[in-house]
């Protein structure tokens, strides 16, 4: 036997496995080297026997759930403000486009617009050459014309049944501490609201044309290929 | 521990049940600040370490495969943790405090200097070994379990704790832990003009 496999067999031996080999144990009698190793070997055993894991020091694992309870309520608070944010910029963004549709599909005049009137040609400015985009807007802005026609058509809609269950309402209470309305005075439902909405529409044009240009912008950045695919 | 247990635990965790947590917490951490105490050779830094597993642990939670054992997964997370705690703190590994790691009480020989020893052995060893020696002889973790625990083959971490042991019983030896082992040694591994002289 070799000094090899003697060391072979001690790695087994401290794995936990008997080692019945009289071979072995000759070669340990000749071999002074093998011999000390075999020694410290059954030291070690020895002391592994002894050996005790670190304890864990007293409230520790309190001290870890205290963390990992305020860490999780951190996050999910973190989540939540992501969540709102997120929320609060979609509605902005549908508020403005809301807005700055009915604004530029309205005329001056105080009749609700019909509908085919409210869709939107892209916007010029005279003098300014701008093909690219004039090629690319009319899409962005026939889909934005559409939410806001929808926006306006629900809110139209739903002014007129208020306005059409108030008169029916007025009519059939006959009572005298009811002061008069003349109520086929009452002029379109719609109106105050389409002047508010005008009004801020007006107030948030800067903002519809800054996010117009980064839309015309990031879509000349585009390369040609994925425009006309 | 039953892996359907764990399983269940850790969904209760999942769901949110501080309770569950708890449980999850007491039942890993002796095994956890154990590793990093000998990892880290040091029981501050090992605290500190080991709160900062349990918070991966936890952020992680969902990304634990339910059909694999918890225990390697949790461990794992505990070896990269001081594996980057040492490469951060960029020095050699002090020595633990061995007061609070022996046993109560004076022994009635050499073994607490042998214990001493051995301990010091195992902090002097490259991490990888003293990962699989501390896994195996401390833990009792089985080659498998220690394979997963530290992403490598099983033949990989029986090499790695065979040189581990003969790192340390070569310590041994030196120190003069061993019978006749030191004077042995020492004439064994001097040039041959200077064994001649000794």
């Amino acid at each position: 036997m070799n000094c090899d496999v003697a060391h072979d067999l001690l790695q087994q031996c401290l794995d936990g496995m008997p080692i019945e080999s009289p071979e072995w144990l000759d070669h340990l009698r000749q071999c002074s080297d093998c011999r000390s190793l075999a020694n410290a070997a059954r030291r070690l055993q020895d002391g592994l026997h002894r050996w005790t894991a670190p304890l864990p020091p007293p409230g520790l694992a309190e001290r870890i759930a205290e963390r990992v309870l305020l860490d999780r309520r951190r996050v999910r608070r973190r989540m939540r403000r992501r969540y709102a944010v997120s929320l609060a910029l979609a509605a902005t963004v549908i508020l403005a486009l809301t807005l700055r549709l009915d604004w530029r599909g309205k005329p001056s005049g105080t009749e609700p617009l019909p509908r085919e009137s409210a869709s939107l040609t892209p916007s010029r400015s005279p003098g300014t050459n701008d093909e690219p985009r004039d090629k690319l807007s009319p899409t962005l802005s026939e889909s934005a014309a559409e939410v806001g026609e929808v926006f306006t058509g629900l809110r139209n809609q739903t002014a007129d049944e208020t306005l059409g269950q108030t008169r029916r309402w007025v009519s059939n209470v006959p009572s005298p501490a009811l002061p008069k309305f003349d109520l086929t005075a009452m002029g379109s439902p719609t109106r105050p609201l389409r002047e508010a909405g005008e009004g801020v529409s007006q107030g948030l044009e800067p903002v519809t044309k800054s996010a117009r240009r980064a839309v015309d912008l990031f879509l000349r950045e585009l390369p040609m290929e994925e425009m006309t695919n | 521990m039953n892996p359907d247990d764990d399983a269940n635990l850790v969904r209760r965790c999942l769901r949110g049940d501080d309770e569950a947590i708890h449980q999850l917490v007491n039942r890993f951490q002796a095994e956890v600040f154990g590793l990093c105490v000998r990892l880290l050779c040091h029981r501050h830094d090992a605290e500190d370490v080991t709160q900062e597993v349990f918070l991966r642990i936890f952020r992680g939670l969902r990304g634990w495969d339910s059909r694999r054992p918890l225990k390697p997964w949790i461990m794992s997370i505990a070896v990269n943790r001081c594996r980057t705690w040492l490469s951060q703190r960029g020095k050699r590994p002090e020595l633990v405090d061995y007061l609070q790691d022996t046993l109560p009480g004076p022994p009635p020989d050499d073994s607490g200097e042998l214990v001493q020893e051995i301990q010091m052995a195992v902090a002097e060893l490259r991490l990888e070994y003293r990962t699989a020696f501390v896994l195996y002889h401390e833990q009792g973790q089985p080659y498998e379990d220690i394979a997963r625990v530290m992403d490598r083959p099983v033949g990989t971490i029986k090499t790695w704790l065979h040189r581990a042991r003969m790192e340390i019983l070569m310590h041994l030896r030196r120190r003069g832990m061993v019978a006749g082992g030191a004077e042995e040694h020492s004439a064994a591994r001097l040039p041959e003009s200077r064994r001649e002289q000794a």
